[in-house]
């Protein structure tokens, strides 16, 4: 794929056109805010360049995968920095050195490496975006030195509007607010609103002392009212996974169990695409009270994703514990029954 | 015997002469007149709206040979409503070993005017209660001349002939009635020596006992309050007095009259070869003997001419195709013991289910019979007066009754009861229309103690007869203002379930544009619970245990699709548990099925309040609740 043709030197206006330069933090921006997504059609591009400028072997369209498929990276990725290099050394254009070759081939196969977890296991979204900064730098260094390189050929460029292509436009504006606001309300917000930890066998109670819920394992910090609910949460704790939480409810006396259960599982089916939900009723131990526990499962994103609701009567009042998970299979695996279990322990109050 | 019979002459002039000079005296004051006049005169102090039984003394004077009961009962009757319905005494006797004399009956007015009882203000009635153990009679007395602020006073002897019948002499009283007692006095005495026993249940009088006299008394008795699922016999103050030394004797001296039935069963054998096959196996050949006592010997009482605790022989009951209780269980009895199956009678106690008042022996407690046998480690109890029921439970209406077997070494005990009385196991199909009606069709199974309860029911009621009463049934359980269609199998055949299928069809009652909202009632396990709800038990209550399994399947139209299934549910409690499991059989098609497992238990009146909040919540959580969309 990369084997050097012997080159013909045909007219510049003849020649086809290649990518403009670009300065490397626009090009930064573009991976970044598009979650990486953008990577892909650069790759397609950078091959396409290489195949028409300087008569590398390539098929560009199939370079569109690479960066969504980890084992393609590891063996593509090094054959386009060699590709590079060879395209370096017939121009006498300085190129890298190994040394700065292999780091660069270790940080972004190790992101790539990271992406593909992330697809099994579920890894905070703060970490995740780190990856994406290394990402999106890795191939704004490496769209820096193929400039270096296109900038060696007198190949025509494409037109471009302050460093963007047109439809670039949209996704930088678009996409930088809204990785703000990501990293605002999935990073920020939650590390803000993180109260205290609590300590496994931990006891949670609502202001009034109505309902508690023991904490069944560590890793979990209860978080300010609002995090997760609309601010009407009688308290709220949020799990170890970006999304795994759980809120505590007072519900209106007016309404009954059947009434709240049945309203619950039709905000779920609106929420996330629901499989199946059940319902389970059972007496509050040592009383004749009824309490219900309704499950939800299904996916959200693509991500295995439940919902629960367990519903006690308080004196008049029925009080609810909201979970929430939704992860990666694995991650979901490897949570769901001591989910359940904890999703279970809402209990009147213990003087 | 001559002197018996001399005796008995005797006693039918003193009767006459006593009666004579009764009416004789009645225009002149008397001890009683007089009495009655005081009664009178304290009338202000009495009741204003409830009858009061102003005086009551009753003396049993036993002797060897007689029991001489004195008894004097005046009521006061504070309206017209009550002269209206309560203007009568009733007096029963045994008309073979008792006599009434020195019938002394008046009422007396406001103005202490007294109307004197003739005879022709007395009626005599044969006694012809079901059930009974004793060969009776009744004079009702009306009082003429009674009124409004009147007073009725009866005065009476009974002299019962001790060497006549088998029957030991046993009395119960019980003070304590519906309404205000003023005063009551109990004198038992034997004048000489002879043999008495007493006890009293409930410290209900004051008692004082000597070698041969006992005397109670009691002064302003408050009436009883009449109340729902109370067995008074059980829980009323009461005062046995009995002459019968120990239950063996009674046992001894009952069995004897049933073992002389019994020796004249020529045709047993004969009888029995028509009814069963040395193929059948043992509980076939039971139920063979059960079914042909219970429902080809129909229930005649002809309990005179000596058969009031002695059944007829057993030859005569099988030839004539009709006896009462005990006829009916000789012949079981001889029957079963000719197929090897060791039975043997029991008495009954048809009003009694606590064995707390039964303390001292006596045959005035019972007035059933049936016949009983062991089986593996189970006791089986046969009623032959019940043509509804299978032999492998005892009768509902029996169970867990005072009973004492008619064998060596036993004493009172409690009849058997089921773990369930009641079982229904009951599927029902719906498919809903697109339109938002629906079909249904439900099969009820009545099994057991429920079977024949059905069966009692719907065994003499023509086919339409049967579909009004079905349809009366399911509109108090299911729904109203619908017309199913029943079919009914099991009525004939005492050993099968009752099995109603039904198939109704509802005019469309909801709308389903895009989403539906559906509540369907578990309508049998609703209204089972409902009926077991207790209003009050203030003595407790025992409850005679209910299982039903209710399987409910629900057909949705082409399209629609289930999103919130009915909850599932494991509730249970120290009286029960109710349980329901939901399946999804496909995205339209929901399968419910209920188990309400509720055993036999004895309620303290302390549990009462309890066990009504688990029927409630039961009844609550019985409702099937689903929603979903249509696409």
């Amino acid at each position: 794929m990369t084997d050097t043709i012997p080159a013909a030197v045909p007219a510049a206006d003849a020649l086809p056109p290649i990518k403009p330069e670009r300065h490397m933090v626009l090009e930064f921006l573009l991976h970044f805010c598009t979650f990486g997504v953008y990577t892909c059609f650069w790759c397609v591009t950078a091959t396409r360049d290489l195949k028409r400028a300087f008569n590398k072997e390539f098929t560009p369209w199939v370079w569109y995968f690479v960066p969504v498929v980890f084992l393609a990276q590891v063996f593509m990725l090094p054959r386009l920095l060699n590709a590079i290099g060879d395209a370096e050394k017939e121009q006498n254009v300085t190129g890298w050195s190994e040394g700065k070759s292999r780091i660069w081939l270790i940080l972004a196969c190790g992101v790539g490496l990271l992406f593909a977890i992330t697809r099994k296991i579920d890894i905070s979204i703060g970490w995740v975006l780190l990856g994406l900064i290394i990402w999106a730098g890795c191939f704004a260094v490496l769209n820096q030195r193929m400039d270096k390189l296109r900038n060696s050929v007198s190949n025509p460029r494409r037109k471009y509007y302050a460093g963007y292509a047109w439809w670039h436009w949209p996704l930088v504006v678009l996409g930088v607010p809204f990785i703000f606001f990501i990293v605002y309300s999935m990073v920020l917000t939650p590390y803000l609103a993180k109260v205290a930890p609590l300590a496994t066998n931990t006891v949670i109670s609502d202001e009034q002392n109505t309902v508690q819920l023991t904490v069944l394992s560590s890793d979990w910090h209860k978080v300010e009212i609002g995090t997760f609910s609309d601010g009407s949460g009688l308290f709220e704790i949020a799990g170890p996974l970006d999304f795994q939480y759980f809120i505590a409810f007072d519900h209106d006396p007016d309404y009954s169990l059947t009434d709240l259960t049945q309203w619950r599982i039709g905000q779920n089916y609106d929420d996330f695409n629901v499989k199946e939900c059940s319902e389970n009723r059972r007496f509050t131990e040592g009383t004749l009270r009824v309490e219900s526990v309704v499950i939800c499962k299904g996916t959200s994103m693509g991500d295995p994703t439940i919902a629960t609701h367990h519903f006690i009567r308080v004196d008049e009042h029925i009080y609810e514990l909201y979970g929430y998970l939704s992860t990666t299979k694995l991650t979901y695996k490897e949570q769901e029954a001591g989910f359940l279990r904890q999703a279970q322990g809402l209990v009147p109050y213990e003087k | 015997m001559k002197n018996n019979r001399l005796y008995r002459v005797l006693t039918a002039l003193c009767y006459l002469i006593g009666m004579h000079t009764a009416f004789a005296a009645n225009a002149a004051a008397t001890p009683l007149t007089q009495l009655a006049q005081d009664w009178m005169t304290e009338s202000e102090r009495y009741a204003t709206d409830a009858l009061t039984k102003v005086h009551t003394d009753v003396t049993h004077t036993i002797n060897k040979n007689s029991i001489v009961t004195h008894v004097t009962k005046a009521w006061y009757y504070p309206t017209k409503a009550l002269v209206q319905e309560s203007g009568y005494e009733t007096l029963n006797y045994n008309q073979l070993s008792e006599v009434v004399s020195d019938i002394q009956a008046f009422s007396i007015a406001p103005d202490g005017r007294i109307t004197w009882v003739k005879d022709d203000n007395i009626k005599e009635i044969e006694d012809d209660s079901y059930n009974i153990f004793t060969d009776g009679k009744r004079k009702v007395i009306s009082f003429p001349g009674l009124q409004e602020k009147g007073i009725s006073v009866l005065s009476y002897t009974i002299t019962h002939d001790r060497t006549h019948g088998i029957e030991d002499w046993s009395r119960t009283h019980f003070p304590q009635q519906f309404s205000p007692v003023r005063h009551y006095r109990l004198t038992v005495k034997s004048d000489d020596s002879s043999h008495f026993n007493h006890k009293v249940f409930n410290d209900v009088l004051a008692c004082n006992r000597s070698q041969d006299t006992l005397v109670c008394e009691g002064q302003e008795l408050p009436a009883l309050e009449s109340k729902e699922n109370v067995n008074w016999y059980d829980q009323i103050g009461q005062i046995v007095v009995t002459t019968t030394p120990d239950w063996q004797g009674l046992i001894s001296r009952v069995s004897a009259g049933f073992e002389q039935a019994l020796s004249q069963g020529d045709t047993v054998a004969g009888t029995l070869k028509q009814l069963v096959s040395p193929a059948m196996s043992v509980q076939q050949k039971i139920s063979a003997i059960h079914e042909f006592t219970a429902r080809d010997i129909r229930y005649v009482s002809m309990s005179d001419n000596g058969h009031a605790i002695v059944p007829h022989a057993v030859d005569d009951t099988i030839y004539n195709r009709y006896g009462d209780c005990k006829d009916k269980t000789a012949v079981l009895v001889a029957m079963l013991n000719e197929v090897g199956v060791k039975a043997y009678p029991v008495l009954v106690s048809t009003d009694r289910e606590s064995l707390a008042p039964v303390s001292l022996p006596g045959m005035n407690y019972f007035d059933h019979a049936v016949a009983c046998f062991e089986m593996g480690n189970e006791t089986f109890c046969l009623d032959a007066t019940d043509a509804n029921s299978d032999w492998f439970y005892v009768s509902d209406w029996i169970q867990g009754h005072v009973s004492l077997a008619l064998k060596p070494g036993a004493a009172p005990a409690l009849l058997p009861q089921s773990e369930y009385r009641w079982q229904i196991t009951q599927t029902t199909d719906i498919n809903y229309t697109s339109g938002g009606g629906q079909t249904e069709q439900q099969t009820v199974t009545f099994t057991n103690e429920y079977a024949s309860s059905m069966r009692g029911n719907l065994a003499s009621k023509t086919a339409d007869e049967q579909n009004k009463w079905l349809t009366s049934v399911y509109e108090d359980v299911v729904a109203s203002g619908v017309e199913p269609t029943f079919e009914v199998s099991g009525i004939d055949v005492i050993s099968e379930p009752i099995v109603v299928s039904s198939e109704t069809e509802y005019e469309p009652y909801f709308d389903a544009a895009e989403e539906f909202v559906l509540t369907e009632y578990d309508a049998w396990v609703r209204y089972e619970l409902g009926l077991m709800k207790l209003s009050e038990a203030p003595f407790g209550y025992g409850f005679p245990g209910l299982k039903i399994g209710s399987t409910y399947r629900l057909h949705l139209p082409p399209g629609w699709k289930v999103r919130s299934r009915p909850s599932a549910m494991a509730l249970s409690t120290r009286f029960g548990k109710l349980n329901r499991q939901v399946r999804l059989v496909k995205p339209n098609e929901l399968e419910i099925k209920t188990t309400l497992d509720m055993p036999k238990v004895t309620l303290a009146e302390s549990d009462i309040d309890d066990f009504n909040d688990v029927i409630d919540v039961f009844v609550q959580e019985s409702s099937i609740n689903f929603n979903g969309v249509v696409e």
